[in-house]
């Protein structure tokens, strides 16, 4: 009810969560299968009254399936549920009356998730300037959207999923049972940030399973032409064809000669990355990636590798790791 | 243009490629703030580390009762033996009642020199016997209440300060009207602790050497050009503070660290994470406030007694703070390490060599201003039956909100007692005289 359903002032009391708990009693399951079983000889046969609606003695399985129907038509689960999806879908600070408008809907459809979405997506808010790119990627966005740019090979190896981990988004791994945050303020901090931008070199060093410049689509067209075609090419690609003019020039300013000299002696315009580390999980990275654990006390899933080896980049390859390094490629 | 030269001149070079000039207001500003960090080192303000036991540490057989028969009664196989003296698989005694495990012993020596002063049955007054809600409660500092957003540490930083007396009492080190440095709350973790989480900023990381963009050419110098254009959304903000505090790290140049007064560290991840909190204190960037956690407490199963699972566990953290406190030295005077995890553990052993989620714990304050040495603090409740919690854990007679709200006014000089531990009557004459 807290984390889920009626949200924390949903209205319900300690004494609705005991008679809840009351009314799950013999819900369980068959450890060999996984399947669910209800087990009558567990189970309080006592009245109970969750939320106000009265359950007779003696139903069985039929409290734990009451309840479930009397906190999905509660009108607090409508307004938590339409609150989520208009955060995630408009803005972090979802519209108190967006909200009114689509958790009506919600209830109005018993629960149709269909139309509360279409409510909010036909919405003024949603197309208004302000909802523009105003989501900040969480890190398992940062790391799928990456790939897909890059037209990457999906990995069947973990390494990906370490790759996540490693941005801060354990899969499966959130520590408290109300689920990853949908905020900009939760994922974006002096840390996360560092993170993301070694990623995007990563990403552009070849070091990221499955993706790499060779088999990049845009590579054919964009190797050997002006840096101001290769930047406009890959602002194209992976910007989705915007990006502020002060990115614009900074992805430029590779020709710029000062830097040039400033940069090692390598970045003399080929386009080269470092060679494709087929598997990148030794000494150092595995000594830093066993350095957390987990609130039950195990290790944390973790992967500190690709991203702690300074890569050499010239050429499109470092256009295309300034790209997703850049401000604009945080955001959705 | 030399390279030195143009190194000097960065900022100034780099408008000749046409960057805005906010770019360039921003970059000397960051160079300002490199100047302030070096003064740092006249500062010599407060720091407080916070070490968390993740997974409920046997407080039993950390800090041992063993004048009491009970618990020998209740722990058959698991219990420390009484302190023989020259044995080593005993309690080493403190007090004549409680004892330190015996992989504590480097501990003792801190006891011996006054700098460690133990707390027992102290605790969440929650009965939660959840890691999750455990933990959540110890670190948001709001026991059974879990729509706190932010954490008691942040909520410190957050509002230290704020309140003019207290500014004109110069419990603020940073007189300078200086910017505060962006390290001045450090986790050594890969995302921000719960007890961190909150408006100010905090690092968060697994080791200083990561703390770099990762290449050999010149993406870095870019990157940050992409990240200082003069916008002001969350997104530049992370990114401009970002390159400041790298910075500022870059100059005080950890990587060339060597611990002192032959400070020896475990290899393990926690030894390595003491060992950068180390660098950070003695490099003078600002820091004030430090965290680490370290897991593999939850001994359900065969914990072992004076040697085993536990030992083994203990071993490591008591080695990696004895070595903090050695290389730190004659800094200790302005350092205060805290230990802590979200409960204790039953006082009988179970049926698997091991013991399972309790109630009351204990914890450890450590520091030159800390009244250590002289006893076990907290009131002892006993352990016979009808003095245990629920018949089956150690009571607890102090709650951890006054053990914090007594070390963060005391040592980190809070006022703000009232927006640290909300809810919390942090009722002075109950503090324990730990500092």
């Amino acid at each position: 009810m807290e984390l889920h359903t009626l949200g924390v002032d949903g209205g319900y009391t300690q004494k609705d969560v005991i008679e809840v708990a009351r009314a799950l009693t013999g819900w369980s399951m068959n450890p060999r299968d996984g399947q669910f079983v209800f087990r009558p000889e567990v189970h309080d046969a006592a009245d109970k009254v969750v939320l106000g609606h009265k359950l007779a003695a003696g139903r069985g399985i039929d409290d734990g399936e009451d309840v479930l129907d009397i906190v999905a038509r509660h009108p607090s689960t409508a307004r938590f549920i339409t609150t989520k999806l208009v955060r995630h879908f408009v803005s972090d600070s979802a519209s108190p009356a967006l909200v009114r408008e689509c958790a009506s809907i919600f209830t109005k459809t018993d629960g149709d998730i269909r139309e509360t979405v279409r409510c909010i997506v036909t919405s003024p808010e949603f197309f208004s300037r302000a909802a523009y790119r105003a989501k900040v990627k969480t890190p398992f966005e940062v790391v799928a959207s990456a790939l897909r740019a890059m037209n990457a090979q999906a990995d069947t190896t973990p390494r990906t999923a370490q790759l996540v981990a490693r941005l801060g988004q354990p899969i499966f791994g959130r520590q408290t049972p109300d689920g990853w945050p949908d905020r900009a303020d939760a994922w974006m901090n002096t840390g996360a940030i560092l993170n993301r931008i070694n990623f995007g070199l990563a990403v552009a060093a070849g070091r990221v399973p499955g993706a790499s410049l060779e088999t990049w689509p845009y590579s054919t067209s964009l190797r050997g032409v002006s840096r101001p075609a290769q930047v406009d090419g890959v602002i194209k690609a992976i910007l989705g064809d915007q990006s502020s003019t002060e990115t614009r020039a900074i992805l430029l300013s590779g020709e710029n000669p000062l830097i040039e000299k400033l940069a090692s002696a390598d970045s003399s315009g080929r386009d080269t990355a470092d060679n494709p580390m087929p598997d990148d999980m030794s000494g150092q990275a595995m000594r830093q990636a066993r350095g957390a654990v987990a609130k039950n006390g195990q290790p944390r899933p973790n992967a500190a590798s690709p991203l702690n080896r300074p890569v050499n980049l010239a050429g499109l390859a470092q256009v295309v790791g300034l790209a997703l390094g850049s401000p604009e490629f945080q955001r959705r | 243009m030399n390279r030195r030269v143009f190194m000097k001149s960065g900022a100034l070079a780099l408008v000749t490629m046409g960057l805005s000039p906010s770019f360039l207001r921003r970059s000397v500003y960051g160079m300002e703030l490199l100047r302030g960090a070096s003064t740092h080192g006249n500062r010599r303000g407060k720091v407080l580390i916070c070490l968390f036991q993740r997974g409920a540490a046997d407080a039993l057989n950390v800090v041992v009762p063993h004048g009491e028969a009970a618990y020998y009664r209740m722990r058959p196989s698991i219990a420390i033996p009484r302190p023989v003296s020259g044995a080593a698989q005993a309690a080493v005694d403190l007090d004549g009642f409680f004892g330190l495990h015996p992989s504590l012993t480097p501990l003792k020596e801190l006891w011996d020199r006054g700098l460690l002063a133990p707390v027992h049955a102290v605790g969440s007054p929650s009965n939660t016997r959840s890691h999750f809600d455990a933990q959540d409660y110890m670190e948001s500092g709001t026991p059974d209440n879990k729509g706190t957003p932010d954490g008691w540490l942040n909520r410190y930083l957050a509002t230290r300060g704020t309140c003019e007396e207290c500014t004109a009492a110069g419990t603020r080190q940073n007189g300078s009207g200086a910017r505060p440095s962006p390290f001045e709350a450090v986790a050594m973790t890969p995302q921000t602790p719960r007890i961190l989480e909150g408006p100010a900023p905090v690092i968060a990381m697994n080791s200083l050497d990561e703390f770099s963009i990762r290449t050999n050419g010149s993406e870095a110098e870019r990157i940050e050009a992409l990240y200082r254009t003069g916008t002001t959304d969350v997104v530049h903000a992370a990114g401009g503070e970002m390159f400041e505090a790298m910075k500022i790290l870059r100059s005080a140049n950890p990587q060339q660290y060597i611990p002192e007064h032959s400070a020896d560290y475990p290899r393990s991840p926690f030894g390595q994470h003491l060992r950068q909190i180390a660098q950070l204190i003695k490099a003078d960037v600002g820091l004030e406030v430090a965290f680490a956690d370290v897991g593999g407490w939850d001994t359900h199963v065969n914990q072992g007694g004076a040697t085993g699972q536990l030992a083994a566990r203990l071993d490591d953290f008591a080695k990696s703070i004895h070595a903090l406190v050695t290389d730190l030295a004659d800094r200790m005077a302005d350092v205060v390490i805290m230990t802590m995890s979200e409960f204790g553990r039953t006082a009988r052993q179970n049926g698997n060599g091991g013991t399972d989620h309790g109630h009351a714990t204990a914890l450890f304050v450590i520091g030159g201003s800390v009244h250590g040495g002289k006893k076990v603090f907290g009131r002892w409740p006993g352990l016979e039956q009808d003095q245990l919690n629920e018949g089956r854990d150690l009571t607890l007679t102090t709650d951890f909100r006054s053990v914090f709200s007594e070390v963060a006014a005391k040592h980190l000089g809070a006022q703000r007692l009232d927006a640290i531990f909300p809810g919390f009557d942090a009722d002075r004459s109950k503090w324990l005289g730990l500092l």
